[in-house]
């Protein structure tokens, strides 16, 4: 037998195992990706959210065989990754990771956004963000009525990360009868450092306060998602000082429109069975930093993001 | 001391280039103005930092063109400028450069096509983007032509030796960067 | 958590973190590991003619973030190896110039003037540790002025210093640098403008990435690695192949010369050195700690200062001891003072910085800047462990400068005959691959490509690169801190004239530039 006919041997057995696996494959209807999977991640390499959705990655590789290829596609709140995921391959092989706001309220506030709602399928959230707002310690408010009070004397400084909380901002402000001078920074971290800088006076934070709340050198007034959060118990809900929107957001999976129901259902699947299962780096990571997973998927993670962008548009419109 | 043509030349290229992003670039590709008055606060727009920047080139080019109209030599350390034999080595390394890039590009794909071809059915280049030999064929292929083909218009004759060095140099770098990391594509496979 | 607390948790995790090997039954941390092979690789590429720190550098970190994460515990193990390479190419750089007459770098021009004749002379080992110990010197009191003065800088500017203040400080160090570099102050303005004008493409608060054409991959600015390297390795590389292309058949044969005279270094020596010593790394120490100037007018100006002072038998340049230190004590102290402005402004103000704040903008959980230094009640502040990690690293860089530096450095003096036209296209096609992989699209190779272009092109039109690539760096960190300091004060379209500090910065920017573009050629 000369080399090459060797090869050719080699290469048709191996594509007749492949053969096999496949018919073996879809006898047992579970789907499996053809080829590596991109996985697209719109958060900042080294951060807490791409530090997420790399752990969850790898575990998906141990458990289920499958190939990943983390990348970060980062800016404008995930409307760099929607505009490049949205005419990628849909057969699985390329999903992304964003938040929510993603197409919600930053689609929406833009003249152009280059995408729609109907572009992506939807695959699951992941986990949500504990978002509040809080000061100093060192400044003597205990609640958010002191915060008022003392903005009634002179105009604080208010720290936000995004558009969207410039709104809320603004409307809890206009709530109060005073004004606040938002000024927009570049993540919570920033905030964190202009806060304990004494650059601004209270801020928003998304969870990078906690420990520091938990320490008692910050405290918390508000919390801007749909519960209490977990860390400040006693501080009221913007919902129950009568602002009905929320400054919080989840990380979503997702991917370009019409993925197979069986890919979407199995990856989703893949990434709940990981996130609880106590044991798995991921799963100890999420509920470090984000307090748990919130695992949304189907009609009720649809649901979701209707539900976000009717409020995302009651809040433009409250707001301007 | 004569006038120094370069230095015209390029107060002219920058002055010109800044009135032009500030009377049509910037009007025509950028959402909010200088000033921006959203949510009832007055905010700074997209359009103010380029068009500071772009007001500051225009300023600073024409003195320096105005510099140099006036007090000839007074702006020190003249360019050299590029002459012919500078043109003729820009395109000849601007067309290496853009060879090797294309056989990057497409030399795996197009093996895999062939293959296909032949009928053997290995699947998409996409799918066999993290599989061993295609993955490597363009980089390989690419980077070698890259290293080989500057080393030779740089020595201006073709050898053996440059020819081996380059080939190690593609191997060491595919076991340097592909080898070790399981999460790492080299080019152009992240496209795929 | 008060500071000491904080220095001795940075030399905890410099030395015990991560033990990788055991040497005589101590654990050695990577840490460690990583200076140490940086501090060897350092030696080897600064004694190679055509290549330098920076180039080792540039390819390193994409190579070490692939290698370590982006993960908040990849900071030390990376910027120790980045550290490393600093402070080995100094002392490498001096090898070429010495024993073959071919500065590696244009600092080490300066060497060759006095170095090369002690060669010819048959002094060449004494040239060489005369080198080695006025580097080493240079270098350790920089180190220590950054010590001891970047904290207190940094707490300073933290407390007096608010959102206007911040943005104008940034305007003053780029006029000052733009001013600075180069010959011609109204090119270097126009290079830092460019670089300012590159950043703002695509970027931006509005959804819609501004000035981008309607490309999409340019959906998030060009990246920053691309552009830096760009114009700093690739277009240097250009411009070094189309000088080879030129000069073909020129070259040069190398003559060994041998080396038969007084080749120790006496306590003699040192005594006559010393004061060279002390003057030169003051001088490049002052000028290290300024944005832009660099350690070329350090050598400069330390050689020119030695000459002046010198009272001696013979003349500068006629193969002088107190020549070689004079330029090796300024140069090399440059660079621990140069990261003075990184450590308590966040602004970089040489090459080697640009890359270790490169590094720290890849790397989660360090930002340089004045809140670094900030004590936080009944916590520490991690940065600050960082900060205190990097400082104990420059200092075991500089033990193992003391101590191993000399032997390596003069064993490398046969990297000169690697041939510079097989290197440099390999330089490329790392750097190319080196940026593929951390940006994982081809668009940033194109873009690469493009700003090796353009800074090939500034390189043949006298027009430097180091204000275009400081500008670039911190373009957004301009117009963020203008929008903050523009918000903060409820739109007050004047913020950057309220407050003394801020209107004494803008008018030093505008001072520093028409001072400089009257006195062309003082630094010329």
């Amino acid at each position: 037998m000369t080399l090459k006919t060797a090869k050719k041997v080699l290469v048709s057995a191996a594509l007749g195992v492949a053969a096999v696996g496949l018919t073996a494959g879809s006898a047992a209807a579970e789907w499996k990706p053809k080829g590596p999977i991109n996985f697209m991640i719109a958060f900042t390499a080294g951060g807490g959210a791409d530090t997420q959705a790399r752990l969850i990655a790898s575990e998906l590789e141990k458990r289920k065989g499958w190939k990943i290829i983390p990348s970060n596609v980062t800016g404008k709140g995930g409307a760099v990754l929607a505009r490049k995921i949205k005419d990628q391959p849909n057969d699985g092989t390329t999903i992304g990771m964003a938040v929510n706001q993603t197409f919600g309220y930053n689609m929406l506030a833009t003249k152009n956004p280059g995408y729609g709602i109907k572009d992506f399928s939807y695959i699951t959230t992941t986990a949500g963000s504990q978002m509040g707002v809080y000061a100093k310690t060192e400044k003597g408010w205990k609640t958010w009525d002191d915060v008022v009070k003392a903005a009634k004397g002179k105009t604080l400084k208010i720290g936000v990360m995004g558009q969207k909380l410039t709104d809320i901002a603004f409307l809890l402000g206009q709530k109060h009868g005073v004004k606040f001078n938002i000024v927009v920074l570049r993540g919570g971290r920033a905030v964190l450092n202009a806060i304990n800088a004494g650059d601004v006076d209270v801020g928003f934070g998304a969870g990078i306060q906690n420990k520091a709340v938990r320490a008692g050198t910050l405290v918390q007034f508000l919390s801007a998602e749909d519960k209490r959060v977990k860390v400040s118990p006693n501080a009221p809900t913007l919902a129950e000082l009568g602002i009905p929107f929320r400054g919080g957001s989840k990380f979503l999976v997702f991917g370009p429109k019409g993925i197979p129901a069986d890919a979407q259902a199995e990856i989703a699947k893949a990434i709940a069975d990981v996130l609880n299962d106590k044991s798995t780096k991921a799963a100890d990571f999420v509920g470090k930093a984000f307090g748990g997973p919130q695992l949304f998927t189907g009609p009720a993670l649809e649901k979701q993001i209707e539900d976000g962008i009717k409020e995302s548009q009651a809040l433009l419109k409250a707001s301007s | 001391m004569s006038r120094d043509r370069w230095t015209i030349g390029l107060a002219v290229f920058f002055a010109a280039f800044a009135a032009l992003t500030l009377g049509v670039w910037i009007p025509n590709d950028i959402e909010t103005g200088v000033i921006e008055k959203f949510r009832r606060q007055i905010s700074i727009g997209d359009a103010m930092a380029p068009t500071f920047v772009a007001a500051a080139m225009l300023v600073v080019g024409l003195i320096m063109g105005v510099l140099e109209c006036v007090r000839p030599g007074a702006a020190e350390g003249r360019p050299r400028g590029l002459d012919g034999s500078a043109f003729k080595f820009v395109l000849r390394l601007g067309g290496l450069l853009v060879v090797s890039l294309l056989l990057m590009i497409y030399v795996g794909p197009l093996t895999v096509d062939v293959i296909n071809g032949l009928g053997h059915d290995i699947g998409t280049y996409r799918q066999l983007r993290d599989t061993v030999p295609y993955k490597y064929l363009g980089y390989v292929t690419g980077g070698f032509v890259l290293v080989f083909g500057v080393t030779s218009l740089v020595e201006n004759r073709f050898s053996r030796a440059s020819g081996v060095v380059a080939l190690a140099a593609v191997a060491v770098l595919v076991v340097l960067y592909d080898v070790p990391f399981d999460d790492l594509l080299l080019p152009p496979n992240s496209d795929q | 958590m008060g500071f000491l607390d904080h220095i001795w948790l940075g030399i905890v995790a410099v030395f015990s973190a991560d033990p990788v090997l055991t040497i005589a039954g101590i654990p050695i941390s990577i840490t460690i590991t990583m200076v140490f092979s940086g501090f060897l690789g350092g030696i080897v590429v600064g004694a190679t003619p055509g290549l330098g720190g920076p180039f080792a550098m540039a390819v390193s970190l994409p190579i070490l973030v692939s290698i370590f994460g982006f993960d908040v515990d990849a900071m030390l193990p990376v910027l120790g190896f980045l550290i490393g390479i600093m402070k080995g190419a100094t002392l490498g750089g001096a090898v070429p110039a010495i024993l073959f007459n071919t500065p590696g770098t244009p600092d080490s021009l300066l060497t060759t003037f006095d170095g090369y004749p002690m060669t010819r002379n048959g002094q060449s080992g004494k040239a060489l540790r005369v080198a080695h110990f006025s580097s080493v010197s240079g270098d350790s009191v920089s180190d220590i002025v950054l010590i001891v003065g970047a904290p207190f800088l940094a707490v300073f500017v933290e407390r007096f210093l608010d959102f206007p203040e911040k943005a104008a400080l940034i305007i003053l160090s780029l006029a000052f640098i733009a001013a600075v570099v180069g010959a011609n102050v109204w090119k270097g303005l126009l290079a830092a403008l460019m670089g300012l004008f590159f950043a703002y493409v695509s970027t931006g608060q509005d959804n819609y990435p501004r000035l981008s054409l309607g490309i999409e991959e340019l959906g998030n600015g060009f990246p920053v690695i691309s552009a830096v390297l760009g114009v700093l390795i690739i277009g240097e590389v250009f411009k070094a192949l189309e000088d080879m292309w030129r000069e073909m058949r020129e070259k040069a044969e190398i003559a060994e010369i041998e080396q038969s005279g007084d080749n120790k270094l006496h306590w003699a020596d040192i005594r006559r050195i010393l004061p060279f010593i002390g003057i030169s790394a003051s001088i490049g120490t002052m000028i290290g700690a300024l944005p832009g100037i660099g350690s070329t007018l350090a050598a400069t100006l330390g050689y020119a200062t030695g000459r002046k002072f010198y009272k001696g038998d013979g003349n500068f340049g006629d193969g002088l001891p107190e020549g070689v230190a004079s330029t090796e004590a300024a140069n090399s102290a440059v660079s621990g003072a140069n990261l003075i402005p990184v450590l308590s402004l966040g602004i970089p103000g040489n090459v080697a910085a640009v890359f270790i704040v490169l590094a720290t903008e890849t790397i989660s959980g360090f930002n340089p800047g004045p809140d670094v230094f900030r004590l936080i009640p009944n916590q520490v502040n991690p940065e600050m462990v960082i900060a205190f990690g990097l400082f104990t690293m420059m200092i075991f860089a500089n033990v193992l400068n003391w101590t191993l530096g000399g032997v390596f450095m003069r064993a490398t003096g046969i990297m000169v005959k690697v041939p510079k036209q097989r290197l440099l296209p390999i330089v490329l096609l790392l750097t190319l691959t080196a940026i593929y992989v951390q940006e994982t699209n081809m668009f940033a190779i194109y873009v690469t490509l493009g700003f090796g272009f353009l800074g090939y092109l500034m390189r043949k039109l006298d027009i430097s690169v180091l204000p275009f690539v400081i500008a670039f760096i911190l373009a957004n960190r301009l117009e963020e801190s203008m929008r903050q300091a523009f918000d903060a004060t409820g739109s007050n379209p004047w913020f950057l004239f309220q407050s003394p500090i801020a209107v004494a910065f803008i008018l030093l920017a505008i001072g520093v530039t028409v001072f400089f573009a009257r006195n062309q050629k003082a630094l010329g």
